[in-house]
């Protein structure tokens, strides 16, 4: 599937991520870029976390920015979902 | 929303998520923002403990705010307890500060706090944007690693994090308390003087208005000397609370040597004048073995006559008995080899456990003052009043026993008697007032009751204040 519009979902409360999601053209890939306030090491992880998310749901050509404020996995993994659904249009409201 | 996704963390991302309205609403004011919560590894992000917590270090940090002249706006207060835990946002009125040095001053209060670690003060910009130092914090658990990374690396053990944190807050909280118990007991020393001497009119005492049977003091003599012992009051109660000996007569040295500088700075100020001499023994140990059973969460006025007995053991044998010091022999020797039992003076009393204090004083003020929730000086008065007559009815003050003898003190105590029983009468005043005129006459001056007089509205502010607000 293909994200139809921008969307996001989180916070940049302490222990939360922000994700913002932006619609590309088909066939333009997937895009993950991470800006995480405190620590870069955990960049990787943080975008291994973030594709696994991606493959269940699919979601092949997207442009994805996560701004993390030291969120933990079940987080992250909520807060994309959330994110991806709004952009697919699927999910209204919050989460 | 997640399949299977814990409903724990589903309704901590919701409450999060409500944080971020919150201060989106906020936004179109474009006024900076700060928001206060505490760092709980795991659930629940609050409890009672917590909560207590943080209310206590938001008070803090309102004052800290205030002293640096960071002005919260009152009526944008939001302050509530979610799933995320307790929260505080407020708007900040115009300062002259920009976000980034509010951030810095936040930061040093987290710095400075004892427990900072566990303190999350956030500072969001006019434009909405989060104000970050960059500095990552060190984890709180094991001090070594940044927190994110432990965080990340899921370093440590829930429950053994939870444990530490509530560690460490119950011996902050406790260090508050101990605080609050000393300096109230301090308070209390000092305001039993200063309500002792100020009431009116007393026999042969000095009051506000009269000196009474004195000729070498006066009511300004008391105010000196009260100043002067008020600053050691707290020292005392402060030794009280962390006194860990396995015998409370381990303290007895170190409570002389306070005794001692006491009366050496009530000298100083009285120039030379004996004020209060029997009120610094008498509330020295006093203040002691309450904030000793305080601290223990153990004070009950049989617990205090217990411990005050066993600290002092044997007194009457031990110092009138034997000489303490070279040459002359004190007032309180002379009585006790003239009179005997009826000599012992302060230290009888004592031994006795205070009889004057908790048998006679103690049921007066509470039956005066227990309905009231302010002591005015009228109500004092009559109080006050009552309870020194009940005390001096019934104390064989070693005072008037060296000075005037057996005689002068049975027709004092018996004059004292007939005034209590007539309290509240109509031919009260004309018998008290005889009592006055009788002092007077004979230049009698009943100190060692007022010392105890001063004692029981401590015992009774102890009780009142500490006890049973606590409970």
């Amino acid at each position: 599937m293909t994200p139809k519009f921008k969307a996001q979902a989180g916070t940049f409360e302490s222990s939360d991520i922000m994700v913002l999601i932006e619609p590309v053209a088909e066939g333009s890939g997937r895009q993950v870029d991470i800006s995480s306030t405190v620590m870069l090491q955990f960049e990787e992880d943080l975008k291994t976390c973030i594709n696994q998310v991606l493959d269940v749901m699919e979601i092949e050509n997207v442009h994805l920015i996560a701004k993390d404020k030291g969120a933990l996995t079940p987080t992250i993994k909520a807060r994309v979902e959330t994110a991806v659904k709004r952009s697919l249009g699927i999910q209204e409201g919050t989460l | 929303m997640t399949a299977g996704m814990d409903k724990s963390i589903e309704e901590l991302l919701l409450a999060k998520d409500r944080r971020r309205e919150l201060r989106m609403q906020r936004l179109e004011r474009s006024c900076i923002t700060l928001s206060f919560n505490l760092n709980i590894p795991g659930l629940p992000k609050s409890n009672e403990h917590f909560h207590a917590f943080f209310t206590t270090c938001l008070h803090e940090l309102q004052d800290y705010l205030l002293s640096h002249r960071i002005v919260i706006d009152q009526k944008t207060i939001h302050c509530a307890t979610d799933a995320a835990g307790d929260f505080f946002l407020a708007d900040i009125i115009d300062s002259d500060y920009s976000a980034i040095q509010i951030k810095k001053y936040c930061e040093s209060f987290e710095t400075k706090h004892p427990v900072g670690r566990l303190l999350d003060v956030d500072v969001v910009d006019e434009k909405g944007e989060p104000v970050s130092s960059g500095k990552a914090k060190t984890c709180f658990f094991c001090n070594a690693a940044p927190a994110i990374y432990c965080m990340r690396k899921q370093s440590h053990d829930y429950a053994a994090m939870r444990m530490k944190v509530e560690l460490e807050i119950s011996k902050y909280q406790e260090s508050k308390k101990k605080n609050r118990v000393c300096k109230q007991l301090a308070i209390l020393a000092t305001q039993s003087l200063l309500h002792e001497v100020a009431l009116a009119p007393k026999p042969g005492l000095v009051d506000r208005f009269d000196e009474g049977s004195h000729s070498d003091m006066d009511f300004s003599t008391f105010l000196n000397s009260t100043a002067a012992l008020s600053v050691s009051f707290r020292k005392i109660a402060d030794f009280g609370y962390t006194f860990n000996g396995e015998d409370l007569k381990e303290a007895l040295p170190n409570l002389r040597l306070l005794g001692l500088e006491m009366e050496a700075d009530m000298f100083a100020e009285t120039h030379g004048v004996n004020t209060h001499k029997g009120a610094i023994f008498l509330l020295g140990f006093s203040i002691f073995v309450s904030a000793y059973l305080l601290a223990r969460d153990s004070f009950s006025n049989e617990a205090f006559v217990s411990a005050i007995q066993k600290m002092n053991g044997d007194l009457v044998a031990r110092e009138l008995g034997k000489k303490l010091y070279l040459g002359q022999e004190t007032h309180g020797e002379v009585c006790f080899r003239k009179f005997g039992k009826k000599g012992q003076g302060i230290r009888g009393e004592i031994q006795a456990g205070m009889p004057c204090v908790f048998l006679k004083a103690l049921p007066v003020l509470h039956q005066h003052f227990d309905s009231e929730k302010i002591l005015t000086d009228k109500l004092l008065n009559k109080g006050l009043t009552h309870a020194l007559l009940a005390i001096i009815s019934q104390n064989d003050d070693s005072n008037i026993l060296y000075r005037k003898g057996e005689e002068v003190l049975e027709e004092l105590k018996n004059r004292a008697i007939v005034c209590v029983d007539k309290y509240g009468k109509s031919d009260f005043d004309a018998d008290y007032a005889s009592l006055i005129e009788f002092c007077k006459d004979k230049k009698i001056s009943p100190g060692g009751s007022a010392d105890l007089l001063a004692v029981s509205y401590f015992m009774y502010g102890v009780n009142r204040q500490l006890v049973w607000n606590d409970e």
